[in-house]
């Protein structure tokens, strides 16, 4: 028999990182084989596999390029000055500081993952485990993010120090210890926070001060890494703002004892080092099991009171009926509903229509904390309207934001809960089909007028490149939308708990964004190869793509009424 | 009127048969129960009867049009409740019933007017402009009902109907069946509570593992069970213990 407290752990993480557990990999062995069928399912899920594992190697070897470079330029420019050893104080604090953020909003997001947690709270569990049990969960993907971050500062520090192997040992006791701290602090700010906030208490709410969090962060991280990358080769600025007395990290790293620590732990040596590590890991196991204790009660109870809803009652008058219950068109009614499934439910707008506003901005951020001088860049762009590459620019501009909200590209997944239902209704399967095409492209068409309005007015595009521009953003936005829609047809993601399931972790997304990144890149270089003029450029990329969109749309109700009828939701 | 003819169906996904070759038919003006275990196919018989599913055989018939080639006007001809009530939780109350309504080109004076007295016996006329997702599983289970009589169909096919209804609501349930059948409509649903069955129905059928094992009225399986005055829960147990060999 297993104390109650591991298999808890165990149910957390499996039901937060929604891995399968043991039991699922035995189920699946006596499962019966079913030939070709079950050899196609294992191609699937082995490709599946493979192309998860390449995405989030790309995405770590990004940020360890990122953060290596970093590290590299401050331990060259420490170095003379025999102060390299601040790298590793900078990366403790550093790390603490993200995962503060990314903890937090991890927290949150998984405060309360289904109603089926709060059925927890009718077993004989202890409300000390049950927040015990999600803070390791937390813990645990945070870890992974402090590790990313500070075995690059160490690896730097190592590569040119060459020191003892105690480094390494204390350097990842170190690791473990320091994100510790920051995920507790999530809690010690959440618990009271869901426990007085009844506002906050709901899926909805959840999502949107999550979602309100994470950009901030991700904008705030963007700007931080975007303007120091054009300091990274001054040397006396790193000197300045990092080794100096009255430096940011100097007076941070002496405050924040847990980094300090961890500074001290990688420089005095073999007994020393042990001391400090120890005592930066008895301070988190600590300060973890007192937020259990001291929070768990409160925890437990903010959680039975999760997701209590108030439902609007007004007695529906003749008046109301007479307004509000009016015949219209079948495309129209299906069309309405699109809309408001996507824009009421906060993870598929945050997703889907938002990004065509966020996207400008954070190339902005990008632009500015760059510190470019913007006339510089607006002459630079402005010297290429003689040609067709200004439009070309605007075009690509437009053709990316219009097709960045993998909206058609999860429709039928999103539909997954109803489409049994759908089915069931006299419904043109055609017509729903088409309905779910047109919302994609009205926000594409939206986010393609956005891209080239912003390249456009920013760089003095003259009159007559905005429609060519327009119309080939327009023309390759709608073709990228027809690959999406028939994509997620012939392989919708219909086994989902939850929303961001069905769009953001949705692989069909992750494809249509990868592939219309690779189909832009591969235009652009295209265009340069070809050289072509006005008038070709509007033919190859705009008329071409336009045609191929109008031939694949024609031929979608025909595949999708013959796919969804088969599909087994 | 509904009738399935040799209808079968294996899931691709697990390679369980649910359907095998089952046929039916339930006539205009009749309350039919369709009765049987867990896993016995009910669920993915009414699916299959309402489009919801696609069948590897066998032909469904609704009022006499085929599913499979008059698939819309089949449709048209039937309103479906179905086993789980998490419909659009996004949509107001009103916007699903003017969605279902224009999907089954409902005139606007008949959606109202259905819609007021409907949402008036259920007790849901004071929620209509609230979002669904913020409703308990019984409300939205006495929306889905009135969504599936908003265009008065001569069929109405209801998958586990009782379950999260308020007593008040199952009666007013039952009382809607009974005035619907005594119009000559067909009502068709499959439920767990012998009961209601016993008390409802003018037949029943009951599958077990895919096949239908009874079809006709109560005094009919009483008669072939001989002639006692059992109820149907114990002639139910009877018969699907049978099924699995000889019971406990």
């Amino acid at each position: 028999m297993r104390a109650p407290f591991p298999s808890l752990l165990r149910f957390s993480v499996l039901a937060t990182y929604g891995l399968k557990g043991r039991g699922a990999k035995d189920e699946g062995a006596i499962k019966p084989l079913l030939g070709q069928k079950r050899n196609a399912a294992t191609f699937k899920s082995v490709a599946k596999t493979v192309g998860l594992a390449i995405l989030v190697v790309l995405l770590v070897a990004d940020f360890v390029v990122i953060f290596f470079g970093t590290n590299w330029a401050m331990y060259q420019a420490l170095k003379p000055a025999g102060l390299q050893g601040l790298l590793i104080l900078n990366a403790a604090m550093t790390a603490s500081f993200l995962v503060f953020f990314i903890g937090f909003a991890t927290a949150l997001s998984t405060y309360c993952l289904s109603s089926g947690e709060s059925l927890l709270l009718s077993l004989p569990l202890k409300p000390k485990h049950l927040l015990g049990a999600k803070i390791v969960t937390v813990y645990l993907s945070n870890f992974l993010l402090a590790f990313l971050l500070m075995a690059t500062a160490y690896g730097v520090y190592a590569w040119g120090e060459h020191p003892g192997p105690e480094f390494y040992i204390y350097g990842l006791l170190s690791i473990i210890a320091l994100p510790v701290i920051p995920v507790v602090l999530s809690y010690f700010i959440l618990v009271p926070l869901m426990s007085a906030l009844r506002a906050l208490r709901n899926k909805n709410a959840v999502m949107i001060v999550g979602g309100i969090v994470g950009l901030a962060f991700a904008l705030a991280f963007n700007f931080a890494i975007q303007a120091s990358a054009s300091r990274l080769e001054d040397s006396a600025w790193i000197l300045e703002h990092f080794a100096g007395p009255d430096a940011f990290l100097a007076k941070a790293g002496m405050a924040y004892l847990p980094a300090f620590i961890a500074w001290k732990a990688s420089s005095s040596g073999l007994f020393g080092g042990a001391l400090w590590s120890l005592a930066n890991l008895a301070i988190g196991a600590v300060l973890a099991a007192l937020a259990a204790i001291v929070l768990g009660p409160a925890y437990a109870s903010s959680l039975s009171r999760f997701g209590d809803v108030k439902i609007k009652r007004i007695k529906a008058s003749r008046g109301f009926l007479e307004k509000k219950l009016k015949a219209r068109s079948l495309r129209f009614t299906l069309f309405m509903r699109e809309v408001r499934n996507m824009n009421r439910e906060p993870v598929y707008f945050i997703n889907g229509p938002m990004i065509v506003l966020l996207m400008p901005v954070i190339v902005a951020i990008m632009v500015l904390a760059q510190g470019q001088s913007l006339g510089e860049l607006k002459a630079m762009l402005a010297g290429l309207g003689q040609g067709p590459w200004l439009m070309l620019i605007a075009a690509a501009s437009g053709a990316f934001l219009g097709s960045s909200t993998s909206i058609t590209c999860t429709s039928i997944s999103r539909d997954a809960k109803v489409l049994s239902y759908i089915k069931s209704l006299p419904i043109p399967i055609g017509e729903y089909a088409l309905a779910k095409f047109l919302h994609g492209f009205s926000f594409s068409a939206f986010g393609a007028a956005v891209g080239v309005v912003f390249i456009g007015a920013f760089a003095g595009l003259p009159a007559p490149g905005w429609a060519g521009a327009l119309f080939m953003a327009l023309a390759v936005s709608a073709f990228i939308d027809v690959l999406g829609i028939w994509l997620d047809t012939a392989n919708p993601r219909l086994s989902w708990d939850n929303p961001t399931a069905a769009m953001k972790q949705n692989l069909n997304a992750v494809i249509v964004i990868l592939g219309t990144m690779a189909l832009l890149g591969g235009l652009g270089v295209l265009a340069a190869f070809l050289k072509l003029g006005v008038w070709e450029n509007l033919l190859a990329f705009g008329l071409l793509p336009a045609l191929l969109a109008a031939g694949g749309l024609a031929l979608y109700p025909r595949y999708a009424i013959k796919k969804i009828a088969s599909l087994e939701s | 009127m509904i009738r399935l003819e040799g209808v079968s169906k294996t899931y691709a996904k697990n390679g369980t048969k649910a359907v095998d070759d089952l046929s039916l038919e339930v006539r205009d003006g009749e309350i039919f129960g369709f009765l049987g275990p867990n896993g016995a196919g009910k669920t993915t018989t009414i699916k299959v009867m309402t489009g919801a599913l696609a069948a590897d055989s066998g032909r469904v018939e609704i009022d006499g049009l085929d599913l499979a080639s008059k698939n819309l006007e089949a449709k048209s001809r039937f309103g479906y409740v179905g086993d789980n009530p998490e419909l659009f939780s996004r949509l107001k109350a009103y916007e699903y019933l003017n969605f279902i309504a224009d999907v089954y080109r409902v005139p606007d004076n008949e959606r109202r007017e259905r819609t007021e007295a409907l949402a008036s016996r259920f007790g849901i006329s004071d929620v209509l402009s609230a979002s669904i997702g913020s409703f308990s599983r019984g409300m939205k289970q006495k929306l889905c009902v009135v969504a599936s009589l908003i265009n008065d169909p001569s069929n109405w096919i209801l998958d586990e109907p009782m379950v999260g209804l308020d007593p008040q609501s199952a009666f007013d349930l039952k009382e809607i069946m009974r005035e619907r059948s005594k119009a000559g409509r067909t009502v068709f649903f499959s439920t767990h509570v012998m009961e209601v069955a016993e008390r409802l129905c003018d037949r029943i059928a009951v599958i077990n593992k895919g096949g239908i094992i009874f079809v006709g009225s109560l005094e009919e399986l009483r008669a072939r069970h001989g002639g006692g005055d059992e109820t149907l829960e114990e002639l139910f147990l009877e018969m699907t213990d049978a099924e699995e060999g000889g019971g406990k």
